[in-house]
């Protein structure tokens, strides 16, 4: 992926500065049959450098008002929760065991899941076998959804979720360490578990994005060696109507694919699983939008 | 391309942002919501609309910058937003602005002869094709 984007934004920055395409590029592209990208991303590179920056002057056609400073994207302020790190001596130790099956392999481990009376009737309604159980209390623990077995059916994903959530609240409430989220955005991992690409409208997995995306807007992201930022737009765009599903999975894996030319000045990846679209400024490596898959598309 | 296939004269506010750094363009309106459907214009622009067909967001990412615009003032006049139905059709977006306005083009080849204003934006059709939307009191970070 690396080696294709790096050529796509030489034959744009070619185009934009009118030279050659480099004899490398070139030959990359003919190697991993990316010409027509190529060719398409100098295209664009002369296109903008015609364009070029264009101050105002459009005719007068309506009424001049002083410019408004109202704002569309009032990005709501959200702190890091502060974590307790002690844990509540009312607790004690259970050992269940899970049974989990991947790949046609049975793996057997020791969970230890922590009891407490008040908890577990809170959890009664769930009607959790121990297995479920222990793979809510995994997911409360860490967020990281791939704890998840890959056979389980979407009502029980969705009860473990809703579980985990109700455990992480009364811990919470009772001083026990609870870890930020972030596993609930992981692309997929390398025991080839499932990614969450789309919150599908459930609060609890909407609720783990805001941590995700401020730590990518505020570190940026490496995808397979090349490192992506995500500028302040794209970033209030993910909190907005229409945009709230979209899981920083979604974007990452999209984003391991070939990109291809979007809009003149742009280069789109494509998360070939949902359609979902990454727009990206190849001069700066700059997210600038991103786009859930059009119905038409 | 955007066909009009009707208006609802339901007062609608919209705001226009435009990021010139980032290059995207931002129509919003204050119905828009989770149920909106997004529908591709073309590569550069994104439509949702709410299940009365009415646009509650428009996005366009790298919109061309142009000097030029295909507006007139001699043409029907009707108060209300256009309902409409979206197409995808590859076709540069273009946008022509100044202080006081914003002026998103759709098809600079035809020339309107009708429109519909609501809050700060005007719709410009031609038959029954969206051509350009005047948007005044827009935002420019």
């Amino acid at each position: 992926m690396g080696v294709g984007h790096t050529d796509l934004v030489d034959a744009y920055n070619a185009g934009l500065n009118g030279e050659d395409i480099s004899r490398t590029t070139r030959e990359n592209a003919a190697a991993g049959n990316y010409s027509e990208s190529v060719e398409a991303m100098y295209n664009a590179g002369q296109a903008d450098a015609k364009t070029g920056s264009v101050d105002t002057g459009v005719s007068d056609l309506g009424s001049a008002s002083a410019e408004s400073l109202q704002g569309i994207n009032p990005a709501a302020e959200m702190g890091n929760t502060n974590i307790s790190e002690t844990e509540t001596s009312k607790n004690f130790e259970l050992a269940s065991t899970v049974k989990t099956e991947q790949s046609g392999t049975t793996t057997t481990e020791k969970s230890g899941s922590e009891v407490n009376t008040e908890l577990e009737q809170k959890l009664a309604s769930f009607g959790f076998t121990n297995e479920q159980r222990a793979v809510a209390d995994k997911v409360a623990k860490t967020g990281d959804l791939n704890q998840i077995p890959g056979n389980f059916d979407k009502a029980t994903v969705q009860k473990i979720l809703q579980g985990a959530e109700v455990i992480k609240e009364f811990k919470s409430k009772n001083g026990v360490d609870i870890r930020k989220s972030e596993g609930y955005n992981n692309s997929q991992d390398s025991s080839g578990s499932n990614p969450i690409y789309n919150a599908n409208g459930d609060p609890n997995i909407r609720a783990t994005r805001r941590f995700a995306f401020d730590k990518i807007r505020n570190e940026g992201i490496d995808v397979d060696g090349v490192k992506f930022k995500l500028n302040e737009h794209a970033y209030n765009s993910m909190f907005k109507s229409g945009r709230k599903d979209i899981m920083p999975a979604d974007i990452i894996d999209a984003l391991k694919t070939e990109p291809i030319p979007g809009t003149p000045g742009s280069i789109q990846y494509i998360n070939p699983k949902t359609g979902t679209t990454v727009f990206v400024n190849p001069l700066t490596n700059e997210i600038v939008g991103i786009w859930p898959a059009g119905f038409n598309k | 391309m955007i066909k009009v296939i009707g208006y609802s004269t339901d007062e609608v506010d919209l705001s226009t942002t435009y990021d010139q750094s980032a290059r995207v363009l931002n129509i919003e309106s204050s119905s828009m919501n989770d149920d909106c459907i997004p529908f591709r214009e073309s590569t550069g622009c994104m439509v949702w609309i709410d299940k009365n067909k009415i646009p509650c967001e428009i996005e366009c990412i790298f919109p061309v910058e142009t000097k030029e615009n295909n507006l007139r003032s001699n043409i029907e006049i009707f108060k209300g937003v256009p309902k409409i139905e979206i197409s995808l059709e590859e076709k540069p977006i273009e946008i022509s602005f100044d202080h006081s306005q914003l002026i998103l083009i759709f098809n600079k080849h035809k020339v309107p002869n009708k429109k519909y204003y609501s809050s700060n934006c005007s719709f410009y059709v031609f038959e029954d094709e969206l051509v350009a939307i005047q948007c005044i009191n827009y935002k420019k970070v």
